[in-house]
């Protein structure tokens, strides 16, 4: 009898979490030194899952995340990496105890990203759409195609 | 009791303080070269008859699994990896062998373009679904990783020390093939009953080991269906110093696995089965599990297991098959975030696994059930 009224408190629970969706659209950028102006949506994914090390030129390629409940999080999670937060933190949780690559560092805000990327050469974020870039950060042309598959580095 | 109150202490002490980071989890990759991770499960443990993987009948709350990674990245390329850990096993004789903490990996490690790593040092064996995961609670569906084909409480015998190359053999596409190749040697418990030198009667016994000219692969493929993926594997290796048999002694040995892992959205299959073989032909086993678990709702999850294992020994008088092990678990996982997971098992365990009272080979199985509850967090 407990055990049932515990399954019905943690049912009532989940159902409260659900529902949320985000709402925002967002634009990935990089560094404005960065020669490369369009990637593939594939090519985005793969580099924040830290399975592209370097960029052409070599520059080490710095992927910066959002808080995970921020819904330009949920958002690039969902229209870039074809995922959802919650399997991505799962994702990097094997990856990380199984002693490989830890998940980009998180910024709290799209300032911070703006900053991060700013400040470093390789670095590549996303922000909310419409959000003002300022100087030193560029906006990418993503596409669903072939297109521009020099970007990166060769990896497959 | 003085000192099980203070493993208590300390066990709850680490959990609160792994919880509050684990609350706060974005704060775990410090800066773009250094990362600091940790897990820890705290368990509480009770069998009904008799005591089995150190679960007593008079339950117990040191039933634990912690660890503290350190990974530096040197360069794109460079990373040095250190993970410290500590585990507690109840009541089982394994736990006097065993540290409070214990340096578990030291590795450095190497990577060539994007496909190719070279580990160098004490690194986590890439064996099955589990193994280099084995004591995350976040990413099991039970308290352990299965038991016939992991086993518990070596404590060691999970790590190498020695290399392990891991490459991405084709191109990523539909279907894509991975595979690692390990040389090493590591040392391990084994633990069990038998007949000791000089010893006139069997006992539950402890002893160390070493596994020397450890050569082995794990293969991976990646099929066209979004998460299912298959999995062979093999080593051979010399033993030292086990008790299989009545006395110390050194064998050649022989091990290989097969795996199948399907993860979707709601439901999660996966089945192992593993033959490990002295070269000489005296003893075999052969373990399998299968497991499902289906997420019910977005946070709970129910889980299923059957996992069996079974020795078979050839003497001058002819073959001994021994069902070692038939255990069963239930189990419901309640997910509060995805490095917060509570979970509730019952486990019906049948077999010669029990440490206490003693069970010898060839002996009648004992039946026993145990429940396990604990708290799994990690960042």
């Amino acid at each position: 009898m407990r055990l049932r009224v515990f399954g019905i408190a943690l049912l009532a629970v989940a159902l409260i979490g659900a529902g949320r969706r985000p709402v925002v659209k967002v634009v990935v950028i990089v560094n404005s030194a960065n020669p490369v102006s369009t990637m593939r949506r594939e090519q985005v994914a793969r580099m924040f899952l830290r399975e592209v090390p370097a960029w052409d030129n070599g520059e080490e390629i710095l992927p910066v995340d959002q808080l995970e409940r921020s819904p330009s999080r949920i958002t690039f999670a969902r229209d870039v990496q074809g995922q959802t937060v919650s399997s991505l933190k799962t994702y990097w949780q094997q990856r990380i105890f199984s002693g490989n690559e830890s998940p980009p560092p998180e910024r709290v805000s799209d300032s911070d990203v703006l900053t991060y990327v700013r400040s470093n050469p390789g670095a590549i974020g996303y922000v909310v759409e419409g959000t003002d870039l300022g100087t030193g950060v560029k906006a990418l042309v993503i596409t669903e195609g072939a297109a521009n598959a020099d970007a990166v580095k060769k990896h497959s | 009791m003085g000192r099980t109150l203070s493993r208590a202490i300390n066990g709850a002490l680490a959990l609160t303080a792994l919880a509050a980071a684990a609350h706060a989890g974005h704060a775990q990759t410090l800066t773009d070269k250094l990362a600091i991770h940790g897990y820890l499960t705290q368990g509480y443990a009770i069998s009904d008859s008799h005591q089995v993987v150190g679960i007593p009948t008079h339950g117990t709350f040191e039933y634990r699994r912690a660890a503290l990674l350190i990974r530096f990245k040197g360069s794109p390329n460079d990373a040095f990896v250190v993970q410290l850990a500590n585990r507690e096993l109840g009541d089982s004789p394994i736990d006097d062998f065993t540290p409070e903490v214990q340096m578990d990996w030291a590795f450095y490690e190497r990577r060539f373009g994007s496909k190719t790593t070279l580990r160098v040092g004490k690194e986590p064996i890439p064996t099955g679904i589990y193994n280099e995961i084995r004591y995350v609670g976040t990413l099991l569906p039970f308290y352990r990783a299965p038991l016939g084909f992991y086993q518990e409480g070596s404590y060691v015998s999970e790590t190498l020390n020695g290399i392990v190359l891991a490459r991405q053999i084709t191109p990523a596409s539909r279907w894509m093939l991975s595979g690692s190749l390990f040389l090493g040697s590591f040392n391990y418990l084994q633990a069990g009953t038998a007949l000791l030198p000089g010893a006139t009667a069997p006992t539950y016994a402890v002893t160390r080991a070493t596994a020397r000219n450890v050569l082995g692969a794990q293969f991976w493929l990646q099929t066209p269906v979004t998460g299912l993926r298959a999995g062979l594997g093999g080593e051979r290796r010399d033993d030292y110093g086990n008790f299989f048999g009545s006395t110390p002694s050194t064998h050649a040995s022989k091990d290989w696995w097969a795996s199948l892992d399907g993860s979707f959205s709601r439901l999660i299959t996966r089945a192992e089965y593993r033959q490990f073989s002295f070269n000489d032909g005296s003893i075999s086993v052969k373990t399998y599990y299968g497991q499902i678990g289906y997420r019910v709702l977005d946070a709970l999850t129910i889980n299923v297991q059957r996992d069996e294992l079974d020795v078979r020994f050839v003497t001058p008088t002819g073959a001994l098959k021994i069902p070692y092990n038939r255990d069963y678990a239930v189990g419901v996982n309640y997910k509060f975030a995805p490095n917060i997971i509570a979970k509730f098992e019952v486990h019906d365990s049948d077999g010669l696994t029990a440490e206490e009272p003693l069970n010898v080979l060839g002996g009648k199985a004992l039946v026993n059930d145990y429940l396990i509850a604990s708290l799994s967090v990690s960042f």
